[in-house]
């Protein structure tokens, strides 16, 4: 990818699987690579996107984004690591998720009011009935205790989405 | 604040004989056909509730109560009474009771990315923080408008220069993105967010030319209050009022306040025409 876009893709090839690590922000630049990843596709059994440097993304690129997902299909897409604001745009977005895609690890945000601090955890996702409970609703670092700060069901709720 | 006749006293308090006070309704009372209301003082109304009831009666000021409160709601409308034309003024402050204002200038092709790294490190956040995810998509958002603005009436106009202003008021800020040059045409804006909100994001994307409304879709949603400003000399000027302290999901769900304005809105004697 050239300098003058704002993001940088490093592509692996593993197994038949199309490794894609997006670092920086999606905007409407993103077309020219999605044009490419839709002839490419075919000829792998799966894409991953792995997503823990996307910093962000915006409308043009959200545009681009569900243009992509569309033309790759029905190749599987796996997402991983998605950072928070990703998977609020995935719940908020229709479109960006569809049936051949899915989420395999997403950060989950948590908070602590008194000291006004924030932190991030990875955390792997499974499709199933019980997994909500296994979301943590506090966790400790350093002595510090942060509560959840998202409504699982809802922050969750791209697993419920079918496309 | 849920009580009607409350409503009506503070309405009455802050703007005195002005039209507001006839205007301030409950939505028990509110007839969509009833054109003559200019401004809409409701409680419990969604953002999509808000934009259909905006178009069906060409309402410009539509607002609830929030972390903003009422009373400065209502002082801002009482101040555009004076002269609309104020608040494409720099010094119009938005927030009554600033602690902080910053006015940054930006030629057209200035990075993005490079406006809300300045803005945020103004404002003391963390560009990566989750609480502050919603203001940094409305910069990205509300800059990219300006710069297309900009782009498309660089012939006709002498200036190419954006302007961002910044206010806070402890954890709430409020983002003005000034074009000094761009005309917006409200009706189609309005029925892009209101085709967004019924269609769903990914059909709206094949609707038609031009921008599809997930970016103004988007602010708007985050937004506590959403005002978009237009004039032929003035130029685009759109503001949101957004917190800092909650997560997106709330924000969301946040009662929404409204405004347009536009150089149809003039007074005469005690009413809106």
């Amino acid at each position: 990818m050239s300098d003058q876009f704002p993001f940088k893709v490093k592509i692996a090839n593993e197994n038949r699987n199309l490794i894609i690590s997006i670092q920086g922000f999606i905007d409407k630049n993103f077309f020219n690579f999605a044009a490419e990843l839709s002839k490419l596709s075919p000829k792998f059994d799966k894409i991953i996107f792995e997503l823990a440097e996307l910093t962000h993304i915006d409308s043009s690129g959200i545009k681009e984004w569900i243009r992509m997902i569309e033309s790759v299909k029905p190749t599987p897409i796996t997402l991983k690591h998605c950072p928070v604001f990703f998977i609020n745009q995935l719940n908020m977005v229709d479109g960006m998720l569809t049936f051949n895609t899915q989420v395999e690890s997403c950060f989950v945000p948590y908070f602590n009011e008194e000291l006004d601090k924030e932190i991030s955890m990875l955390v792997p996702v499974v499709k199933s009935d019980s997994y909500l409970g296994t979301v943590q609703s506090q966790i400790e670092r350093d002595g510090v205790v942060y509560d959840l700060d998202v409504v699982k069901e809802k922050y969750f709720k791209f697993l419920r989405i079918k496309n | 604040m849920n009580n009607l006749q409350e409503r009506k006293q503070l309405a009455e308090k802050v703007c005195g004989k002005m039209v507001f006070f006839s205007c301030i309704c409950d939505v028990r009372d509110y007839t969509p056909t009833n054109t003559k209301l200019s401004v809409l003082c409701i409680s419990d109304f969604t953002s999509d509730q808000i934009i259909r009831t905006s178009i069906n009666s060409k309402l410009k000021h539509i607002i609830q109560d929030g972390r903003q409160p009422l009373s400065e709601k209502l002082s801002f409308i009482k101040r555009l009474d004076s002269n609309y034309m104020d608040f494409y003024k720099n010094d119009f402050k938005i927030l009554a009771e600033s602690e902080s204002v910053k006015e940054f200038r930006y030629d057209r092709l200035y990075p993005k990315n490079k406006v809300c790294e300045e803005v945020f490190e103004y404002l003391g956040l963390k560009i990566n923080s989750n609480r502050a995810q919603p203001l940094k998509m409305c910069i990205y958002e509300l800059f990219m408008n300006a710069q297309m603005a900009a782009e498309k009436f660089k012939e006709q106009k002498d200036t190419t220069i954006i302007s961002v202003l910044v206010e806070r008021h402890g954890k709430l800020i409020s983002l003005s993105v000034h074009d000094h040059a761009g005309q917006l045409p409200f009706e189609k804006v309005l029925n892009k967010l209101e085709k967004t909100a019924e269609l769903g994001f990914s059909d709206s994307i094949y609707m038609g030319n031009g921008g599809a409304g997930i970016g103004l879709s988007l602010v708007y949603n985050y937004s506590e209050t959403f005002i978009m400003a237009s004039d032929i000399m003035a130029g685009t000027k759109m503001t949101v009022i957004l917190p800092i302290d909650q997560n997106p999901e709330m924000l969301i769900s946040n009662p929404k306040s409204f405004h347009i304005i536009q150089n149809l809105i003039k007074f005469k004697g005690n009413s809106y025409v």
